[in-house]
């Protein structure tokens, strides 16, 4: 008879159900964040500036490149970190539905801060512009 | 027997990559012959994704068939439905599906700037550069610093990189050469370029890739490389003016005198001429140094210099210049030139002007 | 109360029984009816579009081959691609969700079966629509993809109009089932189902949904540009006046590539049903499949320029895209091995849907591998748009989709018919299919490897890919015959086949704790759920809470439809939903749809007007009965304690009443972005605002207005103790927010003509119109809410719904607060704040 597992029922309030999502929903929107904004600011800066025959700021662009996915990523590793925290909770309580939300977040934390340094390391390799 | 079962994939994926990338190319237009420099750079990565590529394919098959053979070693003892695996499998699972992934698909992205850093279509070269503008369904080619109008063929000097310089007409359509560089697109409005280099004088085959309308497929073109003396003498040649009849003697010709061959011939050109200017080819076709400076269709000037009719659809010859000229829509529906109805011996005139358009 | 005493089962299931015959084919609104109809649609179109595969192939059997002309064989492509994305794929899985989500989560019905329905219809009509273009002779033929000018005012023909009024249909339906099936995924689930024990199908098909959300709407919104282009004679893709054809292919592929994984996803989460039950095991590392499934499904939408490498955009630009093209491979490679994992762990069988699910891994293995090819930019400038590429695609949906939807189909039809189909005519088919499927595709990748593009209706001989040509068509004919004997099959199996029991494969998931078929109302007795494979878990003890809510719904209510709701994340009992009955009122606003479009299409406007009249007289009788059906006894709280009318979240209206806030946001957006490239990429955009600041800050005062007045009123009468006088509240609310909502009307054509802008003149003017317009479009959809509300105030004694309502009045009016907002954006401060 397996020892029965604690009812972990995070949504009993709003505010434990946002806790407990939002480490599943910080990875993806930081990653979306990352790949769209690197895209929006380097595609239409350049673009905008070969338009108007103006030189592109191609420097302060590179700054802000890497400061934005930087802070990024550290976002994400953060949202790791706690998920990392509710794993080892959730075992602990023998939640299993908290210990999924862990390692869910881990694994999204991971995979999605993985994209973003790909994403990240372009600019340093290229011309921006 | 695990041995003789996880060779089966083996086989096949030999097979599959043999053919893939060992295999001897058709005869023309394809990304294996590579002779540009792109083409040789976009291969070397080409050639890395296949092996490895097919390397994966292999192992992840194998591992697939060994679950399989591995049922049989054991004897059914009741439903085994365990936990959702323990912590091996999962490490497996991470291990094999994502780090080793992530370790094979960094390789390949780095391996991936690099050849595009160096194959980038945009870059700036040192060579010269030719415009080349997208038709409904032909390629106008431009050579701006010596005022040279051509079309369907693209004529560069080896060892030299050469720009060209991308626009269309009506339609997006994308220019390619498969064994001298990778293809860009042409989009109306927009300014895109592209360059080629190679050191193997020859004859490379292009077509349009991106579909374009009813006879996207009979967009074809070619691109000639010459050696540099060569090709300054071809360039000098297509500068000249269309090719003008020889004068023919003024008066009645004498009909009890034979004319010689070459007199008859030169008075056939001078009235294909006239049928030519007359006719209502001159609102579409330019020929330099005469009143036809139509730019709806191709340049003719140096017509008969070509080696193909209809962008790269027929051979340039005498019988197919006939069909086409007749008939173009028959040969390829859709396209905008409309057929004629000359007299036969007034046909018989403007083919042997047009032939005489060296 | 009449629904605490007992019934008996039969009587209980005549409640969920559709009504019979030809009154039952128009007005059913069941889940297992409309999920039928689905896929038995996407079945026949499916048929439809492999036989315009079979005439493409015979034509390309051998170089210069005259069987079709170049106009027929660019229509057949053209709807091939569509019919199988449009028509086939996308249809097909809903309609598989439709019928399976309930039964796998433990629901009576999807939450809301009439707009389900709904939306079967647009589905339905649009590609009756596409499909009567053969009739009149003016099929498509500018490509599934449609690439601007070529499908533009100046290149094509009526045929064109046909297309993107289809295809907007369907999409409109496809949408619908997406707000259908993240409500359902998220509030009807079993008590006990909490996220860790919830199917991968229906994690899936919750990110799916989310998925079409984001990527669909903005093809909604690019086939609304292309159209005002090619009938009003806007100049968003008009190069010479401030348009750009390249807008056209970033929204497109912001639609076209997150769209190969709406397909490949569910087909992956059939396999990790149809593996683990065939291999005997539980799927192994499943928060890492779900995880991987997460990740696919964001990552897809940030893959959309790999189909634009060659358009000439900056390395860098492609680059981006490169690494997120690379990184979704991990999560795929993730799935691999899990199911290699689980086969490895278990004891496989050898049926057919095994057969499929391992002809799955050889054939999409190798399709992601030439992805992670084609994902590179270098490499792609050489094999984009050949049939390489080609391969490279039919690898990865018939092998990520076809063959799942194939295990599916055999995996499921007892559930569906209650019959088994026949093995060796499985076994038979399977060969065939596999067979002819690498012998038409696997040659593909050399023909182009050897330099033919795609698109072409004839090539020469001397190009040297005539070989491999007759060997895929050869294979097509081959795989033809194995899909000809699986329809047969099946059809057979429906007809006489072998009874089937409850749980012919030993399955874990709840579905296989049904009849076969499901009886009409799934669950007599709602199931309570304690493990990940409920039929595999040894029976735990369950919760006390979870107890009493099966109790209270053991065939129970007795005399409406009424199914669960539990909260989000751990499933805990939370309320009940009221499911719609049987009614003909979703056919009318559907049917109305196509009658504009016919009106639009002929140009006969009078027609169109007829048309918006059936769709607007549709949608208040729809409001009208879904009024009577709420009356005071049917939506008493079950039990006692489980109530149908709650407020906030608790209530599945307020979900669906977000979603369609997200659509609008991200259509609205969709606009936003277009016009900021369309100002960067052109060198003549106006440097200054519109120009009417004081008209538009009342426009955004009106908009605070409405949505503060719905919410407001919808606070009077949210308990069931209300103070009285919460009828007068919620009137003069509901007034207040329709006066704001006309004067924000108003308002907007004022703006409008005051601008003096020509549409046609230039894509800003075209821009500041549709902006506007799309606003306009928000503020009827609060007013429609609003409206609702204003209706159930009238028709309701109690005050508790009217109020609920004004709160989803009060949700709408947020959406018209974002566009504000974001028009506001794009016509004033753009152009003021960019170069």
């Amino acid at each position: 008879m397996p020892t029965p597992s604690f009812v972990h029922r995070p949504d009993e309030t709003t505010r434990g159900a946002w806790q407990a999502a939002l480490p599943l929903l910080i990875p993806p929107v930081a990653w979306l964040a990352s790949l769209g904004l690197s895209w929006l600011l380097q595609d239409f800066t350049c673009t905008a500036s070969a338009t108007a025959g103006a030189p592109a700021p191609e420097t302060a662009l590179l700054l802000v490149l890497m400061g934005m996915n930087a802070v990024l990523l550290l976002i994400t590793v953060v949202s790791g970190f706690f998920s990392v925290r509710a794993l080892r909770a959730g075992h602990r309580a023998r939640a299993p539905l908290m210990s999924f939300l862990g390692l869910s977040g881990c694994a999204l934390a991971v995979l999605f801060g993985f994209g973003i340094v790909l994403i990240m390391a372009m600019p340093l390799v290229l011309e921006v512009c | 027997m695990t041995g003789r079962r996880t060779s089966l994939p083996v086989i096949a994926a030999a097979a599959g990559a043999v053919l893939l990338g060992g295999c001897a190319a058709a005869e023309e237009q394809s990304p294996l012959n590579p002779v540009g420099r792109s083409a040789e750079a976009i291969d070397v990565h080409w050639q890395t994704m296949l092996w490895t590529g097919t390397a994966v394919w292999v192992i992840v098959v194998a591992m697939m068939v060994a679950t399989l053979v591995r049922r049989r070693r054991k004897d059914g003892t009741g439903e085994s439905r365990g936990e959702g695996g323990g912590g091996r499998a999962i490490l497996f699972v991470a291990l094999a599906g994502a780090v080793i992934p992530a370790v094979i698909i960094v390789g390949i992205t780095v391996q991936s700037v690099w050849v595009l850093q160096e194959t980038d279509p945009g870059q700036e070269v040192d060579g010269r550069t030719i415009t080349v503008t997208g038709h409904q369904y032909w390629w106008e080619v431009e050579y701006p610093e010596h005022g040279v109008v051509t079309a369907n063929e693209i004529h560069i000097p080896t060892g030299e990189r050469v720009r060209l310089e991308l626009t269309s007409d009506d339609v997006v359509h994308s220019v390619w050469v498969p064994e001298l560089s990778g293809k860009t697109d042409m989009v109306p409005g927009r300014a895109t370029s592209m360059w080629l280099e190679t050191d193997e004088p020859g004859t490379y085959w292009g077509q349009c890739a991106e579909y374009c309308g009813m006879q996207h497929a009979l967009m074809r073109f070619i691109v000639v490389v010459h050696e540099p003396a060569e090709f300054e003498g071809w360039l000098a040649a297509q500068g000249q003016p269309g090719a003008e009849p020889a004068a023919v003697p003024s008066g009645e010709p004498d009909v009890s005198t034979q004319d010689t061959p070459a007199e008859q011939d030169s008075e056939l050109v001078a009235r294909g001429r006239e049928v030519f200017m007359s006719s209502s080819c001159v609102y579409c076709h330019a020929i330099s140094g005469t009143e036809a400076q139509g730019r709806e269709g191709p340049d003719l000037t140096h017509l008969a210099s070509r080696d193909t009719l209809a962008a790269g659809t027929l051979p340039n010859n005498p019988g197919n210049l006939a069909a086409w000229v007749v008939d173009p829509q028959a040969i390829k529906p859709g396209n905008e030139m409309p057929g004629t109805d000359l007299a036969g011996d007034e046909l018989q005139a403007l083919l042997a002007y047009l032939e005489s358009l060296e | 109360m009449a629904q605490d005493m007992a019934i008996s089962a039969a009587e209980f299931e005549r409640i969920y029984d559709k009504p019979p015959g030809l009154r039952g084919f128009f007005t059913s609104v069941q889940h297992k009816a409309v999920g039928t109809r689905y896929m038995i649609t996407a079945f026949a179109f499916f048929l439809i579009g492999g036989l315009e595969a079979m005439l493409m192939r015979t034509q390309l059997a051998k170089p210069g081959n005259d069987f079709l002309s170049a106009e027929s064989y660019n229509e057949l492509f053209t709807m091939h691609g569509t019919t199988m994305m449009f028509l086939f794929a996308i249809p097909f899985i809903e309609g598989l969700a439709t019928y399976l989500l309930p039964l796998q989560i433990g629901a009576r019905d999807m939450p809301f079966p009439r707009y389900n329905v709904f939306n079967y219809w647009c589905y339905l009509f649009g590609g009756l629509l596409l499909y009567g273009s053969f009739l009149v002779d003016l099929v498509p033929d500018a490509g599934w993809f449609a690439y601007v000018p070529l499908s533009g005012p100046e290149f094509a023909d009526k045929s064109m109009d046909i297309w993107l009024f289809g295809l907007t249909l369907a999409e409109i339906a496809a949408v619908g089932a997406a707000i259908e099936i993240i409500v359902s995924v998220l509030k009807t689930r079993a008590p006990g189902m909490s996220l860790d024990k919830m199917p991968i199908f229906a994690w899936t098909m919750l990110s799916v949904a989310v998925l079409i959300i984001v990527a669909f709407v903005p093809l909604i919104v690019a086939s609304l540009l292309l159209e005002l282009d090619r009938s009003v004679g806007t100049a968003f893709f008009n190069q010479d006046a401030g348009g750009d054809p390249l807008l056209w292919q970033h929204l497109f592929w912001i639609f076209g590539h997150p769209e190969v994984y709406v397909m490949f996803l569910p087909g992956a989460a059939i396999m990790s049903h149809v593996i683990p039950i065939h291999a005997r095991h539980r799927l192994v590392a499943y928060p890492f499949v779900v995880v991987a499934v997460i990740v696919t499904a964001i990552m897809s939408l940030g893959l959309w320029v790999h189909h634009m490498y060659v358009t000439g955009l900056p390395p860098l630009t492609l680059t981006f895209f490169t690494a997120a093209s690379m990184s979704i491979s991990l999560a795929s490679g993730i799935q691999i091995f899990a199911w290699i994992a689980t086969l490895w762990s278990g004891r496989p069988r050898f049926t057919v849907p095994m057969l499929f699910a391992l002809g799955f891994i050889i054939t999409f293995v190798a399709g992601g591998i030439t992805g992670v090819m084609v994902a590179s930019a270098s490499f792609d400038s050489q094999v984009h748009d050949t049939y390489f590429v080609v391969a490279h695609f039919h690898y990865v949906i018939i092998g990520g989709l076809l063959f799942p939807v194939f295990a599916a189909l055999y995996h499921w039809w007892p559930k569906f018919t209650g019959r088994m189909v026949n093995d060796m005519a499985g076994y038979a088919s399977f060969a065939l299919i596999f067979l002819g499927f690498h012998l038409t595709f696997f040659p593909m990748h050399l023909t182009g490897l050897w330099g033919l593009p795609r698109r072409v209706y004839t090539y020469d001989e001397y190009m040297g890919v005539e070989t491999v040509n007759l060997l895929s068509t050869i294979g097509a004919f081959v795989m033809a015959v194995g899909v000809l004997i699986f329809s047969v099959a099946l059809v057979y199996a429906w007809r006489c086949g072998r009874p089937a029991p409850r749980d012919p494969w030993g399955g874990d998931t709840l579905e296989w704790a049904t009849e076969s078929p499901a009886s009409s109302s799934n669950w007599p007795t709602i199931p309570v759920v304690t493990d990940r494979h409920p039929l595999w878990a040894p029976d735990r003890d369950t919760t006390e809470s979870h107890r009493t809510m099966r109790d209270a719904f053991d065939h129970r209510p007795t005399t409406v439809r009424v199914s669960p709701l539990t909260t989000v994340l751990s499933a805990s009992p939370d309320g009940a939903m009221r499911l719609a009955s049987p009614t003909v009122w979703p056919l009318l606003p559907a049917g109305g749809l196509i009658v504009i479009a016919l009106g639009l299409l002929l140009e006969i406007y009078p027609i169109a007007f007829v048309g918006i009249t059936v769709v607007a007289i549709g949608l208040l009788g729809w409001a009208r009965k879904v009024e009577i059906d709420n009356g005071e006894a049917s939506t008493a709280p079950v039990g006692g304690r489980y109530p149908i009318e709650a407020r906030g979240s608790r209530a599945i209206g307020w979900w669906a009443a977000w979603c369609l806030v997200a659509v609008l946001t991200v259509g609205m957006a969709t606009i936003v972005l277009s016009a900021l490239f369309l100002q960067v990429n052109a060198g003549n955009w106006p440097q200054e605002p519109l120009g009417a600041p004081l008209l538009t800050a009342a426009g955004g005062l009106c908009a605070i207005v409405g949505l503060l007045a719905c919410r407001q009123g919808s606070r009077h009468g949210m308990t069931q103790h209300a103070p009285a006088g919460s009828r007068r509240a919620h009137l003069v609310a509901a007034g207040i927010a329709l006066v704001a909502g006309v004067v924000l009307l108003a308002l907007l054509l004022t703006i409008w003509v005051q601008a003096g802008k020509d549409p046609t003149a230039h894509a800003y003017d075209s821009s500041v119109m549709l902006l506007l317009g799309t606003q306009a479009l928000t503020v009827l959809f609060a007013l429609g809410t609003t409206v609702a509300a204003m209706i159930a105030r009238v028709m309701q004694v109690r005050d508790l719904r009217p109020a609920l309502l004004l709160q989803n009045a009060a949700i709408a009016w947020v959406a018209v607060l974002i566009a504000w907002a974001l028009s506001w954006v794009a016509t004033d401060l753009l152009p003021v704040a960019v170069i």
